[in-house]
Order: structure tokens, then sequence, then C-alpha cells
């Protein structure tokens, strides 16, 4: 029995290969890169009563389904990972053995050597075998010295252990959705924000250019550890099972430390924590946003509604789903609000009424546009367009932290994955 | 100079997963997982499933189809969902891309 249909792209998993770890992978659907059959073109005859206009045929929506003429195909594995030789000639066998073997997302790495390995273990203070969980969607298993190593890849020092660590605990939290994270179409990454003692004690950089590392080692090889942790125990490679439509230039390294001089309370004080603890917390997000306050005077109201208009773009997943969004305002631009009263608590506050959205600003109400989002509040009506929608959950939603240059006021907006996950988690580094 | 491998193992990478099915035998019973059924962004998968399952109908006597939607399109599909599914032949889920 015979059914050819060509059109979209589907995944057929077989009889019985639903199973429990299928759950993991992928797009939080049945499979990543197992028991799929992948979609191989976009040509072919359309099922019956597919209308050309009234589905996709591009971008995101082409798919391509083919199932009847696989069904007798060969059984469907998982892809295993060919194991590396144990020992390497020179450095430039490992350089080439790093691209052969995808160990890299395209940057040069160090060799992983079992010297530089040992030595961050010990840094960590916790048994090499120790395991944080499984990296999604891959699955593969952190322990202390296979996030050891990729730390030895990314040139971290054996202090820079524990942050690491705390922060792979965070970004594996259930709460964070970490495997949505690496697959999603949507340009988010996890960003690491380091705050505390910690901060100077490794020499991360808070001043200029900060959202790129400052210069510093610790922030760069911290970004770039998480990042490819979550390339080589996460698998996450672009196209299969990673679905980004355009990236996120964070990936290869997104942290940043917050400044210690801030005039409210440190981040991880106000998700709480002790001020003079140190902490990681990874949260989600777009790049950063640049907010400069051109055209407005000294009053905090007004320089709060410019941050708030930076937040609520009407293609911002935050604008159409709530969820959390990051703001960072700068040394000087967090005084002059605190000078005028305005603590962390307040600026939150009105940062969430200022960011609100008329309904009719930012849905359509053309053809076969949505009609409903099950996720808004209830009290809202959707049929008015007047009424103001929210953008993010609540006023503890929106994550104030201090950096960046202390010259002229600035601020910087990095929106959230919206409802979908990527929530900030705060852990603290002991 | 020995190196650490960075990539960790995975739990029962090397075991295969059941084989496809060679024919349709008997009466046939196909799933439709969903990200989500209404359509707020992107492709209406939800209707596109119906669609297919028109056409099964026309080309294969006897075919039954269940149609799971997931609670959130970026979570897992709960365990219950997939229960309901694991009694069928094959399952469909889109793929964004």
């Amino acid at each position: 029995m015979g059914v050819t249909i060509r059109y979209a792209t589907a995944k057929i998993v077989s009889k019985g290969a639903v199973n429990y770890r299928d759950r993991v992978s992928g797009h939080g659907a049945l499979g990543g890169n197992s028991a799929i059959e992948r979609g191989v073109g976009n040509s072919g005859e359309r099922p019956p009563g597919v209308a050309g206009d009234g589905f996709p045929t591009c971008g995101l929506a082409r798919m391509v389904w083919r199932w009847a003429d696989s069904m007798s195909g060969e059984p469907l594995t998982r892809t295993g990972s060919t194991p590396l030789p144990r020992e390497l000639r020179d450095l430039e066998h490992w350089l080439e053995l790093a691209y052969d073997r995808r160990l890299t997302d395209g940057l040069p790495v160090l060799p992983p050597t079992r010297a530089v390995v040992d030595q961050l273990v010990a840094g960590s203070g916790r048994a090499a075998q120790e395991s944080l969980g499984e990296v999604p969607p891959r699955g593969g298993g952190a322990t202390v010295e296979v996030i050891a190593a990729n730390a030895a890849m990314a040139g971290c020092t054996p202090d820079f252990m524990p942050a690491l660590l705390a922060a792979v605990e965070a970004v594996l939290d259930p709460h964070f959705n970490l495997n949505g994270v690496q697959v999603t179409t949507h340009g988010c990454w996890p960003l690491l924000i380091v705050s505390g003692p910690l901060v100077e004690h490794l020499g991360m950089a808070t001043a200029e250019s900060v959202f790129n590392g400052g210069g510093s080692r610790a922030s760069a090889a911290l970004g770039r550890a998480l990042r490819l942790v979550l390339w080589n125990v996460g698998g996450a490679h672009p196209g299969e099972p990673v679905k980004e439509v355009f990236g996120h230039p964070g990936r290869y390294a997104y942290c940043v430390a917050e400044h210690r001089e801030t005039p409210w309370s440190a981040l991880h004080e106000s998700r709480g924590l002790g001020r003079d603890e140190s902490a990681v917390t990874v949260f989600a997000c777009e790049s950063p946003h640049s907010v400069a306050f051109w055209g407005v005077g000294s009053d905090p109201e007004d320089r709060l509604g410019a941050v708030a208009d930076s937040m609520h773009p009407r293609g911002s997943n935050n604008t159409h789903t709530m969820g959390e969004i990051l703001v960072a305002f700068s040394p000087s631009e967090a005084r002059h609000l605190q000078g005028h009263g305005y603590t962390r608590e307040r600026v939150r506050e009105r940062l969430f009424e200022l960011s609100k959205c008329r309904v009719g600003a930012i849905r359509s109400r053309a053809g076969d546009a949505p009609v409903h989002y099950e996720w808004w509040p209830e009290e809202i009506d959707q049929a008015d367009d007047e009424a103001r929608v929210p953008i993010v959950d609540g006023p503890e939603a929106i994550h104030l932290m201090v950096a960046g240059a202390d010259s002229i006021p600035w601020a910087a907006v990095c929106p959230g994955w919206g409802h979908l996950g990527g929530f900030a988690v705060t852990r603290a580094v002991r | 100079m020995e190196i650490v491998d960075p990539r960790g193992l995975v739990a029962g990478e090397s075991s295969g997963l059941a084989p496809r099915i060679g024919s349709a035998p008997g009466d046939l019973e196909l799933g439709f997982l969903v990200n989500e059924q209404s359509r707020n962004m992107g492709p209406d998968f939800y209707g596109y499933t119906l669609a297919i399952e028109e056409a099964l109908r026309q080309r294969l006597e006897g075919v039954g189809v269940v149609r799971v939607c997931k609670p959130l399109l970026s979570r897992p599909a709960e365990l219950e969902q997939l229960e309901e599914l694991r009694h069928v032949q094959g399952v469909i889920n889109g793929l964004a891309k």
C-alpha cells in the first residue's frame, strides 16, 4: 500500500519509537534528531484540500511530508558520538580534530588536555564524575570533568569553575526550559550575569563594552565555556536540531558582570540572596537594544518612558506573550534615578506601567490575524483596542542591573523569549 | 598529549529505535502531535493536519487519527499525551523549519 504526498514537512516516528527520552528532544515535541524522517524538499503534489494561499509555502512553514514512500526504509538509529583519540600529536592535530568532529562552533578552541582539565576540576572543589544533569537536546551527561573540558577549550582558569558550574546548574533548572531555548526559531540565548564580590575577584569587566566582555578574560571565557557546554554536551548545532531563524551573535559568548557600586540593591540581592554573596543569573534574551536619552529632560518619568518605549516593539515576543525582560542602566543613570527617589522596586513598577500597550497598537484585525491570546490576563477585553496589556508578567519580571561605562547616562533593553521560557534563574556561587 | 572528550556520554545512545513498519497492515491509526491549536504566529499546522487527515481518508480505507495538542509549544508534550499516542502505528508532528 503506498501513498505519495509530497508538500509539507513532517516528522514521522515509527510505532514504538515514542519513548520518554524523546520527550526532551527537539522543539519540545517528540524528537530532535532521533527517530525522524527528514523532509527532502518542497516540490511535488499537494494533498487534496490544501490550498496554496491557506498554507505555508516558505520559511517556517515550508514542510515536506513524505511518509508513505518511506515506510519500508531501514530502521532508524540514534547517531552516536565517535570516540576521540586519547592522544594528540600536536596542536595542529587538535585543531583539525576539533573542526572535523564538530567540537567547536567555528571559532578555534584550546585542547582539553588531561593536565589542564584536572586543574580545572580541582578548582571546582567537586568530584570529577559528579553529574549536574543531562544537557538537552542531545542529552549528554554534564559531569564536572566534561564541563571542565569545555572550560579548558574556552580558556578558563581554575577559579572560574565555581561560577561556571553554578551557571550550568542554573540553565538545567526546568524553569529555564533549556531544551526550548537551545533549539527555538527565536534569537534568544542564555545571558550569564555575574554579580557580587566574585566580579572583582575574577577581574570581570563591568564598564566599557561590558556586553562583549570588555577585554576581560573571565568575562569572555565564562560566556564561551557555557556556550561550548551547550554546543558539545547539548548538541546545539544549527539546522538539526537548532531552528533559530537568524541567530544571535551572543551565542559565541554572552556574559556580563554587574557593577559592585550600584546605588540599588544588587541583582542577586533582589532575587533573594545576600548582598555579600556572589551569584550567577541566567536569562535567555536577545542582544541589548540601545536606549539613548535623546529628546528627554531630567524628569525620571520622562526618561523611564524612553526606556519603556524600547520594551515593546511590535515584533517582540514580550509584547505579545509577556514573560520577562532585562533592563541595564549605566551607573550614572542609576544614580540619577536613585537621586530622585527611584529605588529598584519603584523603577520596576513604573516600567511595568509605562510599557503597557494598547491592544489596537500591537494586534491586527486584518483577515486571518489571530483573534485571541489565551495567555493574556482574563481581565483584558481582547475585543477592545483601547485595552492596555502588560508586556511582562509583573514588575518582578523586569530584571534590572547596573553595568556599562560610568560616563553619559544610557540604558539597554534585552527582550526575553516571552512566555515560552528562558526565565531568569539565580544560583549562589560558593 | 592526552585529551578529555568534551561531549559527555548519552545514556542509551547506542540503542536503536524501533524499526519502521514495512507496510500499513489492515486498519491504520496515526497520531498528530501539534504544537498549538490556535494559530498565533507562523503556519497553521493544526489546520494542515486536518487536510492531511482528509487526504489519508481518501487514499487509505479505514485510517484513524489521534490528534494531540501540546499545552505550550515550547515545552515537551505531557507524558499523558504521549500515552495517548503509544498505540498508534505512526506519529506525525510539525517541524518548525
